[in-house]
């Protein structure tokens, strides 16, 4: 499988499993692009108390851990692309 | 003014006219014969506890005074519902009724009064009168005042209500709730003014009764609430212009700024507004359109609770008790207050203390919002928040062009400006009309409910109304439940929440309720996001309706034959 495949694969997973641990109400998988914002109120608006939940459920699905004070948190949650990169780093 | 306690041994003359009905007028000494009548077979009786239960407001105010001159306490209870009426007879109560029913005893007005026995006086300290409040969870609770502290506020209206008071009064408010009965009937019977009792349809036969009636010489005072303005406000062209006659009085719920200025520009009404409840009476009242300061009514003490909420003192509550309220309010150095944001609408999210209302209102503020109700509910992991709102003209528009999700995010750019992304709602329903009680509350209850199992109704926008036709205008989006139907991917309305959609334009127009359906056929689906024209077409208990997605019906999804019945109590001025 190629690298694009693995990252739209992993792309996909994110958006079921951000939708699932927030219950997100009215928004299908579809619609949440790979380079929607999350956080931003021209995207998903997702809260801080959301991203805490989603840094944990990372470390259950894929072992990763953000750490504020070593990594650019803020940077690797701007998307779902930006959060595969991310994973992906992690795992290499 | 003449206290009700001494009203009927009064020396009003008795021609004068105290009540209007349908089909006529009701001289004093009419109504004198009328309650003596009633009296005389409540005390042969031996009634302690009467439950006035009447089609007729004219009966209920017959009901009223009779049993206050027997002796008898009264129950008026917050429905008529059988089970209701089962309950307080097993209570050792008594129904007065103007409907034959077991074990109640009938009013009969005009033909009885003859031959009766002196109508007795009565002590007003030692009558009591039971009102139930639905509260904010919905729940009724029981509140029992003696009639003494009912005319201590009959008292403090009279000092207080503007001078040159008009001479007719009308209620959209049930005289079983504390404030239809005193402001709707025994206030204007202790002024001299006329009661309208005639009972109404809905809302436009009730503004067709106002504009029937009105004149320059019979100024006009309406009781109602913020859920009936709003409805007056969509309506007005049923309203003639009054110039200085109309007096439009809320209470309940704060009052909709932009439905009372846009009656106040197009009828020339102006507005008095009451702060108070069931338990406490009359604490404050203003005129809205030209202060946000309440003047408190003379002897009643208000003070902040270092715990939050108000303690209230007056000759109103019960033994002159302090009353605990939930309302919140900072003291200006002329006496006046300001209310804020209920304490008990403080809710803790994500560690921060956020007041509902304080969000409410920031959402109306938008635009794209013109009602809104927001509530706490358990979300997956953390308790959330959760705002139903109804849209504005623009609102509709953008749900309309661009869906729901477009019309959210514009909502939550706004918001932004005043609260973080935490603070703000994560569940959204957008309704044609926010659910209220019969005073015009916001049943949160219900609204909590629509979370809770998706419950909906389209947005409703009325097109023509007359009282055998009606037609509105229903926008299927965004929060339609619908089914994916026979191919995939495509979603479907289905029938059923377009029957509900029938039933309560019927009910909220013209206050009958759907019965039966004998016919339905549908020509062609209702897609969500699609927006349709139902007309309605009333002959006595037959309905028939036409769905279509253009206003001139020519191209036809739907029609059907429906049988109606009037509602079992007053009709119903909200969804």
């Amino acid at each position: 499988m190629t690298e694009t495949n693995n990252t739209d694969k992993l792309i996909c997973e994110l958006r079921s499993l951000i939708i699932d641990i927030l219950d997100l109400e009215d928004i299908s998988p579809e619609e949440i692009g790979a380079d929607t914002p999350l956080f931003s109120e021209d995207g998903l608006a997702l809260d801080s108390i959301d991203a805490m939940e989603i840094g944990v459920a990372l470390k259950r699905r894929y072992n990763v851990v953000l750490d504020k004070e070593t990594q650019d948190v803020d940077k690797h949650f701007t998307s779902l692309s930006t959060l595969a990169a991310f994973i992906q780093s992690q795992q290499n | 003014m003449i206290l009700p306690s001494r009203y009927l041994h009064s020396d009003i003359p008795a021609e004068q006219v105290v009540f209007r009905r349908r089909d006529g007028v009701v001289t004093f000494a009419q109504y004198h014969r009328d309650v003596q009548a009633l009296c005389t077979a409540m005390q042969a009786k031996g009634i302690r506890t009467a439950v006035p239960v009447t089609e007729d407001n004219y009966h209920f105010a017959v009901a009223l005074m009779a049993s206050l001159h027997a002796g008898a306490d009264l129950i008026l209870p917050s429905n008529r519902s059988t089970s209701t009426c089962d309950f307080l007879q097993a209570e050792g109560a008594v129904l007065l009724t103007d409907t034959p029913t077991e074990g109640s005893v009938l009013i009969i007005d005009g033909e009885r009064g003859a031959g009766t026995a002196p109508l007795p006086e009565f002590d007003p300290a030692k009558a009591c009168v039971s009102f139930f409040t639905s509260g904010s969870t919905g729940t009724p609770k029981r509140i029992v005042r003696s009639f003494a502290n009912i005319e201590a506020e009959l008292q403090l209206l009279e000092e207080a209500i503007p001078e040159g008071c008009p001479t007719e009064v009308f209620s959209t408010v049930s005289f079983h709730h504390a404030y239809g009965i005193i402001f709707g009937l025994l206030l204007p019977l202790s002024r001299g003014q006329v009661t309208d009792t005639a009972t109404f349809a809905g809302p436009i036969d009730f503004l067709q009764r106002i504009a029937q009636l009105t004149t320059p010489e019979h100024r006009t005072w309406v009781v109602t609430t913020p859920a009936f303005i709003r409805v007056w406000a969509t309506n007005a062209e049923h309203t003639p212009r009054l110039q200085d006659s109309l007096m439009i009085q809320s209470a309940g719920s704060p009052l909709p700024m932009q439905a009372a200025r846009h009656l106040a520009e197009l009828l020339g009404a102006d507005f008095f507004e009451i702060f108070g409840s069931s338990e406490t009476g009359v604490v404050g009242y203003r005129s809205p359109l030209h202060t946000e300061e309440w003047t408190p009514f003379r002897s009643v003490t208000i003070q902040q609770e270092p715990e939050g909420g108000l303690s209230i003192c007056s000759p109103c509550t019960p033994m002159g008790q302090a009353v605990h309220t939930g309302d919140s309010a900072e003291f200006l150095t002329n006496g006046n207050f300001i209310l804020k944001p209920r304490t008990d609408s403080i809710v803790k999210i994500a560690d921060k203390r956020i007041s509902l209302i304080e969000i409410e209102e920031h959402l109306r503020q938008s635009p794209l919002v013109d009602m809104a109700s927001v509530l706490q509910i358990e979300g997956k992991s953390r308790p959330i928040l959760a705002a139903a709102v109804t849209p504005t003209e623009l609102g509709r528009e953008v749900l309309l062009t661009q869906g729901k999700q477009e019309y959210r995010k514009r909502i939550k750019q706004q918001l932004s400006a005043h609260l973080p992304a935490v603070l703000q709602p994560k569940r959204w329903r957008v309704l044609g009309e926010l659910p209220c009680d019969r005073q015009g509350k916001t049943r949160k209850d219900v609204i909590r409910n629509l979370f809770a199992t998706g419950d909906y109704l389209p947005v409703l926008t009325p097109v023509f109304k007359s009282p055998d036709k009606l037609v509105v205008k229903a926008l299927f989006e965004p929060d339609a439940l619908w089914v994916p139907g026979h191919f995939p991917k495509y979603a479907l309305v289905p029938g059923v929440i377009i029957l509900r959609s029938i039933s309560a334009v019927v009910e909220r127009y013209w206050g009958r309720k759907v019965q039966a359906i004998k016919r339905l056929k549908f020509s062609e689906e209702v897609r969500p996001c699609s927006e349709i024209y139902i007309t309605a077409e009333k002959k006595d208990n037959r309905l028939s309706v036409v769905l279509s997605f253009d206003e001139d019906a020519c191209h036809t999804s739907g029609k059907g034959n429906f049988s109606l019945r009037e509602t079992a109590e007053h009709p119903s001025f909200c969804l």
